[in-house]
């Protein structure tokens, strides 16, 4: 559906997207994930037709947007990574806006956005001011902003940054229902538990290229086999050297990943020993791509 | 308390903003009403006075050298035609015409001299009465008396000047009863507008200063959106920069239409200012302020970087540009320094345009030329604007 092709980008000495290429299959949510200036919020600009690249090309249902420009922005919607929304309007008015500057006919703005109001249970609050929601809330607004514009293509940028657990879970179902509706998503994220949770795909950039791509279950059968172990001492842990491997030691907390949990177990154990402090707890969790991202790709293991 | 003291110092020292506000707002306000009020800033410069001598005589003559060896007023002569036009296009303003059979007109009381005199220019023109109707009562006086002294005598021209330059003075006083209605003085104005130049100079002038504080909020909302991030949302849709630059510029004009409409129905309602006194050309010099006002408030949205510096800049330079404009300090009784300085303001072509419909009675196609210059410094706001805002677009975009 979209196919962005070795796309380059330099803000001037620095190159921050290196040949980049990913394809996004219809109906589909795609998961973004990078350490800060990895390049998603570029890529995402790009996306946007808001940075046009130094070269390279996104293909949309086999056409240059290069061509089309217009046409383009017409399927894309992008849910910002700030809430950004008028704050003494009220929900309506800022749908009116938002809905009113793509095109919408105002009764199909009404319609929807009464729809998706519904949806997320604010229906009700539609004349009161944003200024008056609650974050998540203010969220949920600024999605249906966007989705009122019924884009085929949905670009959310990091979009439960400083959300309290409760309304991230919330808003990733709210994510989810829009999957349902028909629309391919590309999703960029810190939390990779939620990539976990909802993308169908993954796509990790480092140093401005996707080194890494597939379902969840892919990235850990290849790149993080094994179990999460954590082991809690009675005191806290100094200096600890285990095999040469990365471990995480946060006062009287070890934790490592571990192919061959038996053996690795029982060295861990032994050593601990050996400093004379003694083991309260050990829980064995099957990796995450937390773990994976925090121990290999950060210390540039698994490149 | 002294922490308290030291702390407070410092959170006022520290914001730097603030501190300029604090100590270069007053300090240019200031400046700008002593310049105003005072000839620090350079002496007034001598009035331009036209004179129109349609005597030709002896008297009419020397008369004329009188007056021009004052260094107070600057005298151009003319045909009362051209003379009248000076006055009318409001480039002079006074005009005195000496009319024919001087001596006569004088010796029989009838009107020797007309001033015609530009109303919306009173602080000139009350300087310019001030000056020659003593210098004219005086020489009728002495006109008067040689004529008398000559009818007495019968003695021969040349003694009788001598005994009047001498002698006479002493009795000018006692003899200008009986002149006063020598010299006729006729205001050129609008009809019923007559001798309201107060009314339209507060009305104009406070309606261009508030215009341009009202329209200021308008582009506020650039930087506000910039800051809220909603720019860079509304940038994501189909909507091209341009569109959003000119809707920016529709919302500032019809705002500031709103704002000096509700100022000009309330100086109606309270003050009798007439609204239809020329309707199309009220329309015209309103429209064109509100459009370089509005033009104005998008520049200052684009130029700045932030809500303070929004707040600070444009408070001083709306301020200064109200003050040597015309809005603070009515433009007549500026000094000549001031008045060359208040051509760069949008107040000024604006107030002058009411004065030209108010008080120099100007048709529609009369007041075309401000109306251009109002026109052109809206087209040169807004072409700054898109200049700065294409430089900063990207800029605004990028993370």
């Amino acid at each position: 559906m979209l196919e962005i092709k070795e796309i380059n980008k330099n803000y001037g000495d620095k190159e921050v997207l290196k040949e980049l290429s990913l394809k996004l299959n219809e109906n589909e949510i795609y998961g973004l994930i990078g350490q800060n200036g990895a390049g998603k919020s570029t890529l995402m600009n790009i996306l946007g037709t808001l940075v046009n690249p130094e070269s390279g090309d996104i293909v949309l249902n086999k056409k240059s947007y290069l061509s089309q420009k217009k046409e383009y922005k017409k399927h894309i919607g992008i849910i910002p990574q700030e809430i950004a929304l008028f704050n003494k309007l009220s929900i309506m008015d800022n749908l009116l806006y938002w809905g009113g500057i793509s095109g919408i006919k105002r009764k199909d703005i009404y319609k929807s956005s009464y729809n998706f109001l519904k949806l997320y249970g604010l229906y009700n609050r539609r004349n009161e001011k944003v200024q008056t929601l609650s974050g998540g809330m203010k969220r949920y607004v600024s999605i249906i902003a966007t989705m009122i514009q019924k884009p085929k293509i949905l670009l959310l940028d990091e979009p439960t940054v400083g959300i309290d657990p409760t309304q991230r879970k919330k808003i990733l179902d709210a994510i989810h229902k829009l999957k349902d509706k028909g629309c391919s998503i590309i999703f960029s994220t810190h939390y990779l538990e939620e990539a976990e949770k909802i993308c169908d795909r993954i796509g990790i950039i480092i140093d401005g290229n996707i080194k890494i791509e597939g379902t969840s279950e892919e990235i850990k059968s290849k790149y993080g086999k094994g179990e999460k172990i954590i082991i809690t001492t009675s005191d806290p842990v100094e200096d600890l050297d285990f095999e040469n491997s990365q471990i995480s030691v946060e006062r009287n907390q070890i934790s490592f990943l571990s192919n061959d949990l038996n053996t690795r177990l029982m060295s861990a154990i032994n050593l601990i020993q050996e400093k004379g402090l003694n083991i309260i707890k050990i829980e064995i969790i099957p990796s995450s791509l937390e773990w994976i991202f925090l121990n290999r790709i950060e210390n540039n293991k698994m490149l | 308390m002294l922490h308290i003291i030291i702390k407070d110092l410092k959170l006022f020292i520290n914001d730097k903003k603030g501190l300029f506000m604090y100590l270069l707002l007053p300090i240019a306000l200031i400046t700008i009403f002593v310049l105003a009020y005072s000839n620090m800033g350079g002496s007034y410069d001598p009035i331009k006075l036209v004179i129109v001598d349609e005597d030709k005589s002896y008297e009419s003559t020397s008369l004329i050298m009188k007056i021009d060896s004052l260094s107070s007023l600057d005298l151009i002569k003319t045909s009362r035609d051209s003379a009248e036009m000076l006055v009318r296009s409001g480039k002079i303003s006074a005009a005195l015409y000496i009319n024919n059979n001087l001596l006569d007109s004088i010796l029989n009381g009838k009107t020797a001299f007309e001033l015609l005199y530009d109303e919306s220019n009173e602080f000139e023109c009350g300087i310019i009465k001030q000056i020659i109707t003593p210098k004219i009562h005086r020489f009728a006086a002495k006109c008067k008396i040689k004529k008398q002294l000559s009818d007495s005598f019968f003695a021969d021209k040349s003694t009788i000047h001598e005994m009047v330059g001498k002698g006479v003075d002493n009795q000018v006083q006692s003899s200008q009863i009986g002149l006063t209605n020598i010299i006729t003085y006729q205001g050129i104005s609008g009809g019923n507008m007559l001798g309201q130049v107060g009314l339209v100079q507060g009305i104009a002038g406070t309606a261009v200063l508030m215009l341009l504080f009202g329209v200021r909020s308008i582009g506020s909302q650039i930087i506000e959106e910039k800051e809220d991030n909603t720019f860079r949302r509304t940038i994501f849709s189909t909507l091209s920069p341009d569109i959003y630059l000119l809707g920016k510029l529709s919302s500032s004009l019809l705002v500031a239409l709103a704002q000096i409409s509700v100022m000009f129905i309330f100086s109606a309602i309270v003050f009798n200012f007439d609204l239809f006194y020329n309707f199309p050309a009220l329309i015209l010099v309103t429209f064109f302020t509100a459009f370089s006002c509005a033009s104005f408030s998008i520049l200052i949205g684009v130029l700045v970087s932030s809500r303070n510096q929004l707040q600070s800049i444009s408070t001083i330079v709306i301020l200064t540009m109200s003050a040597i404009g015309g809005s603070m300090v009515p433009f007549f009784i500026m000094p000549a320094i001031m008045k060359k300085m208040a051509v760069a303001s949008i107040n000024y072509w604006s107030i002058q345009g009411y004065y030209d419909i108010y008080l120099r009675n100007y048709s529609v196609i009369e007041i075309m030329p401000r109306i251009y210059i109002m026109a052109l410094i809206s087209i040169m706001c807004l072409t700054l604007s898109w200049v700065f805002f294409k430089k900063r677009y990207l800029k605004l975009l990028t993370y």
